[in-house]
């Protein structure tokens, strides 16, 4: 039987020959759909699908609960951008995406390492010519970048996958016996792991807002896919990792004032939530962090959308250019409180169930309390992002275009959906098959989820002067291209050396020569 | 059946009888030259196909005396080789053949002496018509790389001539130290006799053997020759040497090395921990030196110092996985690096040059081209599922296999080294000018078959090897078993 993901890259082989956008654009409606039907009609928990690379058995088609559970979200949020792109996504990205998410979903029900790995590296490969712009320098950049750190986790993952099958002889996805570390490294910078996290602002802030809707929601989330089916440690450690995670995206996104540029770091921040949530090893925890990542990928997808349209109605996207936009983009500004309300964990509100159930699963205080302190942060970051950009009188930026209808129907089914989810805890506990006793509704649960959005807006006025917005740039040489760029440059010595002079070769050949006799000479 | 020897006959004949029809009726040259190397891939199809029946193959020529002997063999370590003939030869000269303009009758006599000697160098058992052999590919090499008569072209057969003669001198030097200390040249009778001789001579003997050889295979520092050499050669040339030319250097070697020595030596006197340890060496510094190249042939020419690293790394880890994973590398790199050079050259036809800056734009005008290059840049890479993936893997696994850990993670920093020049090559040919109305130089040109037919058909066949690696290793597979083990290869000649 067909892996779910292989409908839309089926899709992306037949958009080759078809060439009209409008015929482009329903092909891979029609295949996220019968991917969709795939999930739920195919047999749960039984290898469906195999072929063979040299003698090792490859599984690809293996669906477990968690990996519907997340193909599902994949799915309908491809849906969904689809809905919002209907007059934005171009005719090639259209086939890309076809790529992109079908490699993303095909990844949740592989079994093996190798198409494990083979999936790992087409979704880079999918996301670097979505990034590609032909003219625009600036995302060839961003595309460069993105695909080189990309390739290096997935080397990493590869030199894990063979440490881990050389020891075991096996090559079946489950959590290794040796090589962890390499594992983990692969893992921390596809999620976005604090000092890897580096690529994801620089991509989500430079590529049209368009494709950050519809990349936010995948390449990261493979990754906390990943470190759910790879790592399994015995201790928690991974869970305070996750806390700082979710402390520090904050601390990094609270001071930027590009829409994009928050919200992007906010992922990191989120992020954070989903590996404690995993990391800990009570069940309910873990299908909270999962859950959450459900979540995340529906209100972060509004968020992009609501920066979008933003974004395409003013022409700007800094805060510092922003301001008084309630008025005239009413659905915007009602997209963007639902959205940070989400976020923010508010109870009746999309982050609020998952938040719920992470906070029930854990026994430890400090990451109890450091979750709230990242919920007060959060709060606090959009808060400021509400206010101004709808708000402040500072600005007051004309519409300078109207955002078609499929824009806003995108935002609206977006919003309807998360609300569903939200008010449905019942829905959700037969999804993922579990029935915790945790009463999402009790006053204690209500107060937890209030408190910090409630402390971020009693702080907001008093901390609104240290994190108002100011002009910035999106584009600045980080950490890891400074490295590359002092290799490249430690490099040009092996250039300078050809120097083209026949009698340096031909001594280069004897010296060589030389340093042989000279090793047998004195090892012998 | 004497097949095999056909193999040196043919294009011998060839050379001759192209001779008389340049003098004659020119028209005539292609077809003649087509037909031949359409026979020699059909005869080389014929024992890949009929491996199980037909090999281990020796002949005995002139039936000397086994001192003297002049024996042609054929086991299942030739088919590496093979397999690379029975794809190259027959596209290289299609490929040649709009290519290749004025002339022709040269062009083709030098393409089928360097025929000859690589047939013969895979092909003979003593060490005295392997020199033969080795000086027949040798002298066409440096012809060939001056073929096009451009300044840079002399300049760089001069240059090669200089460092292949003076290697060649070690080559010899040490045949004839061997001769010597055995009193024959037979390479079934030299291993029993060797291993008289005192560690340190043998030692020495290995060092001649691996200067002489090691600057046709472009190990660093012995490689300065090629990426100055790739700049001015036709295509064709380019493709051979990747593919063929250097491999058979270094496939020769290790039957050198291995059969005359025998692994165990090899493994106590830390000859393969040098190889090993200078094939990493070799492989990073292509790497690093390609980074920084802005010719898309010198760079392709560093790119393959680099991959034969791998090659290298996976001969000397002396394991039989070893040698599968090295002989799977030596043909699926030159079925990448063939494609890319045919591709490349399809990509020079429209933009007149190889600098990659004034590669730009190419995308827009030969886009299935410019396709093909990127699958292929990216196989190299290793990316899934191309057939470069399919190498890589077999290399890492051989060689945690056999505990060398770190060698490992060498090869996988080098795929990330190798993936930054890769890129810049897609960057450079995937970028369009802002302002239309300034037109790049470059143009449209339509493309004959068979330009667009050996790059498509090696792509093709590195996307089955990606899907389906079996195929090459299940011909492949008991190569080490005629390269690790001395009696196999001697009771070849001897027993049979």
């Amino acid at each position: 039987m067909l892996n779910p993901g292989f409908p839309l890259l089926l899709a992306a082989l037949l958009g080759l020959i078809l060439k009209a956008r409008k015929i482009r654009y329903f092909l891979t409606a029609g295949a996220l759909i019968i991917s969709l039907i795939l999930m739920f009609a195919l047999p749960q928990d039984k290898i469906l699908t195999t072929a063979s690379f040299f003698d090792l058995e490859l599984i690809l088609n293996y669906i477990s609960l968690t990996s519907r559970n997340i193909g599902l979200i994949f799915g309908l949020f491809a849906l969904l951008v689809l809905v919002y792109g209907y007059s934005l996504l171009s005719l090639a990205s259209l086939n890309l995406l076809n790529i992109f998410v079908g490699s993303s979903i095909a990844i949740l029900f592989v079994g093996d390492y190798i198409s494990f790995f083979f999936f790992w590296e087409l979704i880079s490969v999918a996301a670097f010519f979505l990034i590609y712009d032909k003219v625009e320098e600036k995302l060839r950049y961003t595309a460069e970048y993105y695909i080189i750190i990309h390739v290096l986790g997935g080397l990493s993952l590869l030199f894990g996958i063979l440490l881990n099958y050389n020891f075991t002889g096996e090559i079946i996805l489950a959590p290794p016996e040796a090589g962890l570390l390499f594992f983990i490294f692969g893992i921390a910078i596809k999620l976005g792991f604090l000092g890897f996290h580096v690529w994801i602002p620089k991509t989500y802030a430079a590529i049209p807002f368009q494709l950050a809707v519809l990349m936010a929601a995948y390449t990261s989330k493979v990754g906390v896919y990943a470190l759910y089916r790879i790592v399994e440690l015995e201790t928690n450690i991974v869970a305070y990792f996750g806390l700082l995670n979710a402390l520090g995206g904050i601390l990094l996104a609270i001071f930027h004032s590009h829409l994009r540029i928050i919200i992007s770091y906010s992922i990191i921040s989120q992020i954070g939530y989903m590996i404690v949530g995993i990391g800990l090893s009570s069940q309910i925890a873990v299908t909270g962090g999962l859950f959450h990542l459900i979540n995340h990928i529906l209100y972060k997808g509004l968020l992009f959308m609501m920066a979008g349209t933003i974004c395409y109605s003013t022409g700007f996207e800094n805060l510092s250019d922003l301001g008084n936009l309630w008025k005239k983009t009413p659905l915007t500004f009602l997209a963007g409180i639902i959205a940070t309300l989400s976020i923010a964990g508010f109870p009746f509100f999309n982050g609020y169930l998952s938040k719920a159930l992470i906070k029930a699963g854990i026994d430890s205080q400090l990451l109890y309390y450091g979750l709230q302190l990242a919920g007060v942060g959060t709060s606090l970051l959009f808060i400021k992002v509400l206010y101004f950009a709808f708000l402040s009188k500072n600005n007051d930026p004309d519409i300078v275009k109207i955002p078609p209808l499929s824009m806003k129907l995108g935002m609206v089914l977006i919003s309807a959906f998360m609300m569903l989810t939200a008010w449905n805890p019942a829905a959700v506990e037969r999804l993922f098959q579990i029935s915790p006793d945790v009463a999402y509704f009790s006053s204690s649960s209500i107060l937890s989820g209030v408190l910090p959005f409630i402390t971020a807006l009693l702080l907001f006025p008093l901390l609104k002067k240290y994190i108002s917005p100011h002009p910035e740039k999106v584009f600045q040489r980080d950490f890891f291209s400074k490295l590359g760029y002092s290799f490249i440059n430690l490099d040009k010595k092996i250039s300078q050396i050809h120097s083209g002079d026949l009698i340096r070769y031909l001594s280069w050949s004897l010296l060589a020569l030389l340093v042989l006799l000279l090793i047998f000479l004195l090892a012998g | 059946m004497h097949l095999p020897i056909l193999l040196i006959l043919i294009p011998l004949f060839t050379v001759f009888s192209l001779g008389l029809f340049a003098f004659f009726s020119k028209k005539y040259i292609i077809p003649l030259v087509f037909t031949s190397s359409l026979a020699s891939t059909a005869i080389i199809f014929y024992f890949i196909f009929n491996r199980e029946t037909r090999l281990p193959f020796s002949y005995n020529l002139g039936s000397w005396q086994p001192d003297l002997a002049i024996n042609i063999l054929v086991d299942h370590y030739t088919l590496v080789i093979f397999a690379a003939m029975g794809l190259m030869i027959l596209l290289s000269v299609i490929y040649s053949l709009t290519e290749i303009t004025r002339n022709k009758a040269k062009f083709y006599l030098l393409l089928n002496v360097l025929f000859v000697g690589i047939a013969g160098m895979v092909m003979t058992a003593d060490l005295f018509n392997f020199y033969v052999f080795f000086e027949i590919t040798s002298i066409s090499s440096y012809a060939l790389v001056a073929y096009n008569d451009k300044d840079i072209s002399l300049e760089a057969a001069f240059k090669y001539l200089m460092l292949g003669t003076v290697s060649a001198v070690f080559l010899l030097l040490a045949i004839i130290l061997t001769y010597m200390a055995t009193g024959t040249l037979n390479m079934v009778l030299i291993p029993e006799r060797l291993g008289n001789l005192p560690v340190l001579t043998r030692q020495i003997l290995i060092a001649f053997y691996l200067i002489g050889l090691g600057v046709k295979f472009a190990i660093v520092p012995l490689h300065t020759w090629l990426p100055d050499a790739y700049v001015g050669v036709p295509i064709t040339y380019n493709v051979l040497s990747s593919a063929l030319i250097i491999k058979t250097q270094f496939f020769v070697l290790m039957r050198i090395l291995y059969i005359l020595f025998g692994l165990n030596f090899l493994q106590d006197n830390m000859i393969t921990t040098i190889l090993l340890v200078w094939g990493i060496f070799s492989m990073l510094f292509g790497h690093a030196a390609a980074f920084q190249q802005n010719n898309l042939k010198r760079l392709l020419g560093y790119s393959t110092i680099a991959q034969m690293g791998y090659v290298i790394i996976a001969f000397s880890l002396g394991t039989p996985a070893g040698i599968v994973a090295g002989s799977f590398h030596m043909v699926n790199h030159g079925i990448m690096k063939g494609a890319v050079f045919f591709a490349a050259g399809n990509l020079h036809k429209a933009a007149g040059s190889y600098q990659l800056n004034k590669m730009q734009g190419l995308a827009d005008i030969m886009p299935k081209t410019s396709l093909i290059f990127v699958l292929l840049l990216l196989s190299m890479v290793g990316i899934p599922p191309l057939s470069g993936f399919a190498s890589k893997w077999l290399i890492l696994e051989a060689a945690l296999e056999a505990g060398y850990l770190l060698p490992g993670f060498m090869i996988i920093l080098g795929s990330f080294l190798s993936l930054g020049y890769y890129l810049s090559i897609i960057i450079n040919i995937y970028t369009g000018e802002k302002d239309l109305s300034k037109k790049s130089s470059a143009r449209a040109v339509g493309l004959k078959i068979n330009e667009i037919l050996p790059a498509a058909a090696l792509t093709a066949v590195c996307i089955i090897l990606g899907l389906y690696p079996a195929i090459l290793t299940g011909l492949i597979d008991r190569a080490p078993e005629f390269l690790l083990e001395q009696l196999n290869y001697i009771n070849i000649i001897i027993g049979g």
